[in-house]
């Protein structure tokens, strides 16, 4: 009876809300306001044949204000810290087709496009065979027979107005949204769309039946804001996408990346979101080999609808959001755009209509899939994906006036925003060149630094001084969850289309000195227990707050910064149900977590240029003199040598074997030395003796970097060598030493 | 008299006469085998259905030759559907079984089942069910925060927490307390008219516990946050409130639909329950 009345309460509960005192706040009054951006019911396609056939939009608000409600298995779930606002996005292709076509009888069912969506029986076996059959169809033409846009109209229409029902201002908003899922070769190119609540809103979605290409997705939109209709995107799962999520040279019609791209996706890509169920998208190890902490809930080998004996791996290089916004960053700096320009938020994708948010209460995200403890930890295949590897949902936070649509939509759109792996943690990140003399102990410090200084997701505005910016950075833990470890700003910097990341501790807890070995702050105590899955809150900090200059800053050269901050060690999941269920820890995953929070970038732009008088292009070869080689004379050079090379950008030195058997190595790389972007964890590789073959294509040397092809073109001018890598934009950073480094290294004999 | 035999020709009733002749042939033709059995009744009602089906699909009313064409089809579902019964083609298939529950659903949820509510039976729904149209109780209150990272741990700060309750639990709300007496807390230090939910958002559930049992006017022990220890002053507590039926008259109205038509349904399944014996049956290893 008790489940009844709860339902009654949440639809009454608009009733009596009273309408806001909407005063014109000041930013500093902006408070930390956590929600759901990313969210499916049983209106999704797909999550008819995980068997949620349950929990449609009214449960998911009721679960997201606290409400105890039924997992699609039958047992109840309830949120731990309800949340403040939440956008449901249900996929717009073929919503509603699946229940209507699986009652037997009606129109659709009958349909042929129909007949493979039809589910014969309730095994898991069949829930795979049923989400294989419906990327299937998504891959495919849109099925004219199931994409009637009058339909699509109609659930539209009564999605608002189940969201309308449960928006109750200064308590708990419901934003309208919905997911654009499109999906080319198994590549996840997955938005969320959110439309601002205003007196119009769009006739229906559109979705990847209309067309696969978000660059048509953008154009739709700018359409929609034409007719007075503000709307935003959130792309996600970047690691699932092989490399089309942030391409750098061609865009998902081939078309050569110009300006007008570039803006059309700032215009209306707002945000990303970083983490979620289904693993996080900041950053990779192979791209990020000295950020200690990159490898964090990584789910690699994603690829939606991938059949299981499909041999495809996807790419990593152009699929994680930290090389986006350095490659960003350089696309800025030589061709005048920057399409990466983004915040970050963090959500769920759960298929359940409620998401789990904190290791201590995962239930899984996917209905029959990953719903008891005893399936989650077994070693399945899940619709390709093995289950250890995912986990909680992340969370959605804004720096927001109120809790009401119109504030939370602006915080989204201005990027005043940050994401969390799940727990509540509050993170603030302002910057400014007169920030320096801030006091973080009193309480005006805010005011200050929104008066003085930028907020997140913002560029710095210019200044005519070379002195290096002030970043404000505060962190507050979850008060359910574990304290601070410290936090860290993420800087990324490029010249000469190289582009670079240095990882800064910025504070941390107690009295850890910085370790001169490696110039970071050592781990903090680890209180973990596995054989228990207990921790304590013995270290670590409530709060962590500093300023901080940038100690390498370079006025003449684009940057962005952002912060993270990071919970001291946790058990994951599957330690903590291993233990419960007193079965083997699954060694596929680690048996600790430590959750985080990023802040949203900022973004430093020089008003001065100098790059032009000390880089050296191909034009400038061509001008010099200079030509390519090429061909018989390029194998000659190369194939069986070793050559000594040093990278003028980075005044780094190093050689390259080229074995007769068309492997390459890399050495006299330490770790310590700048490395610009996809160079991989060069000394580890030495260390271990880990080639990479190599190959002649193109008159080029090509070797193969996280699934991505990458290029040498070699040039001789008199009597030196210059190399240029593919993916430095045209510029030749590379020249080939006379002399080899060291004395006691075989001599490299080839000439031309 | 041309336009009469026009007129005839489009009555219903013609189109009935023919169909029925029709239909009767039909009837004899099949039911040469085996009479008592294998009968067929096509009634008006039905045949109405048919025509009026091709009606909405097509919006004119069908020819003769095509509404031949669908009671002939019509038939011979008919026919394919005895057989299949006979055969039991219905056990065990599993859309079968799901459209005959789905079936009997729709027909036991219909909305229009409920009936209008009466003044007086709304009033005494409103009466019983007083707590889903209370206002949650709310509390204003502020807080001295002692931090575990300036006071070197959690059990530190609760010793200067316990230590400083001594000193201010004379004092009031508007006591001004010195600044230095606790320290420096990251988010507000007074909040006033706050739900307990609100409170567990920001400080945790523990001190949300905590909250909600203190007293009025007056200083708390200290109480643990997830963010150390604090000591609170109650300045006002809300409890929680009911409005007038008078004033939310319309609101309970729709509390009761929202509910019976959930209710309607569930209650019609429960008793269809009781009328069961369900056992399950595990096998020897209890799965």
């Amino acid at each position: 009876m008790t489940d009844r009345f709860k339902i009654a309460k949440c639809a009454i509960a608009v009733g009596l809300a009273t309408s806001m005192n909407v005063a014109a706040a000041q930013p500093e009054e902006r408070k930390a306001l956590f929600g759901e951006t990313h969210l499916h019911t049983s209106w999704s396609m797909d999550v008819f044949s995980m068997g949620n056939t349950i929990n449609g939009p009214d449960q998911a608000y009721m679960y997201a204000k606290g409400e105890k409600i039924k997992h699609p298995l039958g047992y109840d779930i309830q949120i731990t810290t309800p949340l403040d606002f939440i956008g449901v996005t249900d996929h717009s292709e073929y919503v509603g087709i699946m229940v209507e076509g699986n009652t037997p009888g009606s129109a659709v069912s009958k349909m042929s496009d129909m007949q493979p969506l039809i589910k014969r029986d309730d095994s898991p076996e069949e829930a795979t065979r049923l989400v294989q059959a419906i990327f299937g169809l998504w891959a495919k033409p849109p099925s004219k027979q199931l994409n009637d846009p009058k339909v699509a109209h109609d659930i539209w229409t009564k999605n608002l107005a189940i969201a309308d029902k449960y928006n109750d201002p200064g308590t708990f908003t419901t934003l309208h949204s919905y997911e654009y899922s499109s999906n080319i070769n198994n590549k996840n190119l997955h938005r969320n769309i959110f439309i601002k609540p205003g007196d119009k809103t769009i006739y229906r979605p559109f979705s990847m039946l209309d067309s696969a290409h978000p660059e048509d997705l953008w154009k739709w939109m700018d359409t929609q804001r034409d007719n007075g209709i503000e709307l935003l995107a959130i792309s996600h799962n970047a690691n699932f996408s092989s490399g089309l999520m942030y391409p750098t040279d061609v865009d998902s019609l081939g078309r050569p990346i110009d300006a007008a791209w570039a803006e059309s996706r700032m215009r209306n890509e707002r945000l990303i979101e970083i983490k979620q169920t289904k693993g996080s998208s900041e950053v990779h190890p192979l791209l990020s080999p000295n950020d200690e902490f990159a490898q964090f809930e990584l789910v690699t080998l994603g690829m939606i609808g991938q059949p299981e004996t499909d041999g495809k791996i996807p790419q990593i290089v152009s699929s994680y959001a930290r090389q986006a916004l350095k490659d960003g960053v350089t696309m800025e700096d030589v061709k005048g755009y920057n399409p990466y320009k983004f915040g970050f938020v963090g959500a769920s994708d759960t298929h359940n209509g409620a998401a789990p948010y904190r290791q201590k209460n995962y239930f899984g995200d996917l209905g029959v899939f990953n719903g008891t403890a005893e399936k989650r930890l077994e070693q399945s295949s899940m619709a390709g994906f093995d289950a250890r590897w995912f986990g909680p949902a992340g969370r959605t936070g804004v720096w927001a006036e109120e809790n009401t649509r119109e504030s939370i939509f602006d915080a989204l759109h201005r990027k005043e925003t940050f994401a969390t792996s799940g727990p509540n943690i509050k993170i603030r990140f302002f910057a400014g060149w007169e920030l320096d003399n801030l006091n973080l102990d009193g309480k005006s410090w805010v005011k200050e630094a929104y008066d003085s200084g930028v907020s997140m997701g913002s560029d710095l505005p210019n200044s005519n001084k070379d002195d290096a910016p002030t970043f404000v950075v505060a962190a507050t833990k979850d008060p359910d969850s574990g304290n601070l470890d410290r936090i860290q700003i993420v800087k990324g910097w490029t010249k000469n289309g190289q582009n670079f990341e240095k990882v800064y501790d910025v504070v941390w807890s107690g009295d850890r000195k910085v370790d001169d070995t490696t110039d970071k702050v050592p781990a903090i105590q680890n209180t973990v227990n596995v054989e228990k899955a207990t921790y304590t809150n013995e270290f670590g900090s409530v709060e962590l707050k500093t300023t901080w200059t940038d100690p390498d800053f370079d006025p003449n050269l684009h940057a962005f910064y952002y912060a993270r901050a990071l919970e001291i060690p946790t058990p994951r999941w599957t330690t903590l149900q291993a233990v419960e269920l007193g079965v083997k820890r699954p060694g596929v995953v680690p048996a600790i977590v430590q959750e985080r929070a990023w802040a949203s970038p900022i973004w430093y732009n020089p008003t001065k240029d100098k790059k032009a008088d000390e880089s050296l292009t191909v034009a400038k070869i061509e001008k010099m003199g200079g030509t390519q080689v090429k061909g018989k004379d390029l194998e000659t050079y190369v194939k069986g040598k070793a050559l000594f090379i040093r990278n003028n950008v980075t005044g780094t030195s190093f050689k390259i074997r080229y074995a007769p058997e068309m492997n390459s190595i890399v050495m006299y790389v330490g770790r310590d030395e700048l490395q610009p972007n996809l160079t991989g964890d060069l000394e580890l590789m030495e260390y271990l003796g880990i080639t990479t073959p190599y190959k002649f294509k193109n008159d080029q040397v090509v070797t193969q970097f996280g699934g991505k092809e990458i290029g040498l073109s070699i040039y001789k001018v008199k009597d030196t060598y210059y190399i240029a890598r593919s993916n430095e934009y045209g510029f030749v950073n590379y020249e080939v030493l006379k002399e080899p480094l060291s004395s006691f290294s075989e001599m490299r004999e080839s000439s031309l | 008299m041309k336009n009469t035999v026009k007129n005839f020709l489009t009555e219903p009733l013609f189109h009935f006469l023919i169909l029925a002749t029709l239909v009767f042939g039909l009837y004899g033709f099949l039911n040469t085998e085996n009479e008592s059995d294998n009968s067929i009744v096509i009634s008006a009602n039905q045949l109405d259905k048919i025509s009026n089906r091709f009606r909405l699909q097509w919006n004119r009313v069908p020819t003769n030759q095509e509404l031949e064409n669908l009671v002939e089809l019509h038939v011979k579902e008919e026919i394919l559907y005895q057989e299949a019964l006979k055969l039991g083609l219905d056990e065990n298939d599993q859309i079968v079984r799901r459209r005959m529950a789905q079936k009997i659903q729709f027909i036991e949820e219909d909305v229009s089942k409920i009936p209008v509510p009466e003044e007086e039976m709304l009033r005494t729904w409103f009466n019983e069910n007083t707590h889903l149209f209370s206002t949650p109780k709310r509390v204003s209150f502020k807080h001295l925060y002692f931090s575990p990272d300036k006071n070197g741990g959690m059990q530190k700060s609760f010793e200067l927490a316990s230590a400083t309750f001594e000193d201010v639990k004379e004092a009031n709300f508007e006591t001004k307390l010195p600044a230095d007496i606790s320290d420096q807390f990251m988010g507000q230090d007074h909040f006033s008219n706050v739900s307990v939910s609100y409170i567990q958002k920001q400080f945790g559930s523990e001190f949300a516990a905590g909250v909600a049992q203190a007293t009025d006017k007056a200083w708390t022990k200290p109480i643990r946050s997830g963010f150390g220890w604090h000591l609170v002053y109650i300045d006002d507590i809300e409890d929680e409130s009911l409005p007038e039926y008078s004033a939310i008259k319309d609101t309970v109205k729709g509390a009761w639909l929202e509910v019976s038509k959930r209710t309607v349904w569930e209650d019609y399944y429960n008793g269809l329950l009781e009328k069961y014996t369900v056992s399950i049956e595990y096998d020897e290893n209890g799965v």
